[in-house]
């Protein structure tokens, strides 16, 4: 699993059956970073996944890849490689934490 | 599939209980001049292989559910074969000038 | 498995049921050069991304873990459970010894 944050969704009228009234979101891998593990830093990738836990933009989450996907409840036969499984509460890094979902909340 | 070097062993007493009674071998990937690559897997090994000895080591989760005998095993690369000889039959081609 | 180093814990506040309660680490892999350092702990994170692991183990903090990633992480559940990294070994030991 790795963590990521949401920066947007997808939207497809024409799609395999499977996915119908699945949310498509758009992730950025959040990785700590090596040289300063106090932070993220953002990945190269931008990956598709399916939302399983009802993510918003902004938010940092936690997805799963490869078969393994598709043991989310409800994807046994779609076509994903890609489902976002957690909405992250908090990241502790080396001691220190490193990211608070309530620390961000907007007031 | 990789060929691989033994490098060494792992000790571990808290594990997934299939683990049990198995040898973890911690094992270098090799490329055809016998050279490393990546960063070493540890592998379940059934075959008894040594130290340094080369190995083939497989990924194949299947075979290693089976060679534990359960099949909620999460173990995954493991020893396959002890290899006699590998390598290039022919030296490598001389890369061309061009 | 990989052996890498349990570096830090994410909790999540929302996850699919099959996560509930479930405890997951933040490990950084081991490089070829890790492995090397002997008997000193590995210093500094490896360029390589760190996973989150899920974790019935009990890892902590600072712990030298084996690894499973892929479909096989997800085998010791009895429902179908999304984990594509598990913890699946906590290291007492690690003998190393390359070919000179």
């Amino acid at each position: 699993m790795f963590l990521a944050r949401v920066e947007g969704s997808v939207v497809a009228t024409k799609k395999d059956a499977s996915m119908l009234g699945r949310k498509l979101l758009l992730l950025r891998p959040m990785l700590v970073d090596e040289k300063d593990p106090t932070r993220f830093r953002p990945g190269v990738n931008t990956i598709v996944a399916v939302d399983s836990v009802g993510a918003g933009e902004g938010e940092m989450v936690m997805f799963s890849q490869g078969s393994s996907a598709r043991l989310a409840p409800g994807l046994k036969s779609a076509p994903v490689d890609a489902v976002v499984v957690g909405i992250v509460d908090a990241v502790e890094v080396l001691g220190r934490q490193i990211y608070s979902a309530s620390r961000e909340a907007k007031p | 599939m990789y060929l691989a070097r033994v490098e060494g062993t792992a000790i571990a007493t808290k594990k997934h209980p299939s683990l049990n009674g198995w040898r973890l071998l911690i094992c270098q990937p090799l490329d055809a001049e016998g050279k490393a690559f990546g960063a070493p897997q540890v592998a379940i090994d059934p075959h008894g292989a040594g130290l340094h000895q080369m190995v083939i080591i497989s990924s194949d989760g299947a075979a290693t559910r089976q060679a534990v005998r359960d099949p909620k095993s999460p173990a995954r690369w493991m020893v396959t074969a002890i290899v006699d000889k590998a390598g290039r039959a022919t030296a490598a081609p001389k890369k061309s000038a061009s | 498995m990989k052996l890498g180093r349990v570096i830090g814990r994410v909790t999540l506040s929302k996850t699919i049921p099959a996560f509930t309660g479930g405890r997951w680490l933040i490990v950084s892999p081991f490089t070829r050069g890790h492995y090397q350092q002997g008997r000193q702990p590995p210093s500094g994170l490896s360029k390589d991304p760190s996973p989150v692991v899920f974790d019935n183990l009990g890892g902590g903090m600072g712990d030298t873990i084996g690894y499973v990633e892929g479909r096989e992480a997800s085998m010791p559940f009895d429902q179908p459970t999304p984990v594509d990294a598990i913890n699946a070994a906590i290291m007492d030991e690690v003998f190393y010894s390359p070919l000179p």
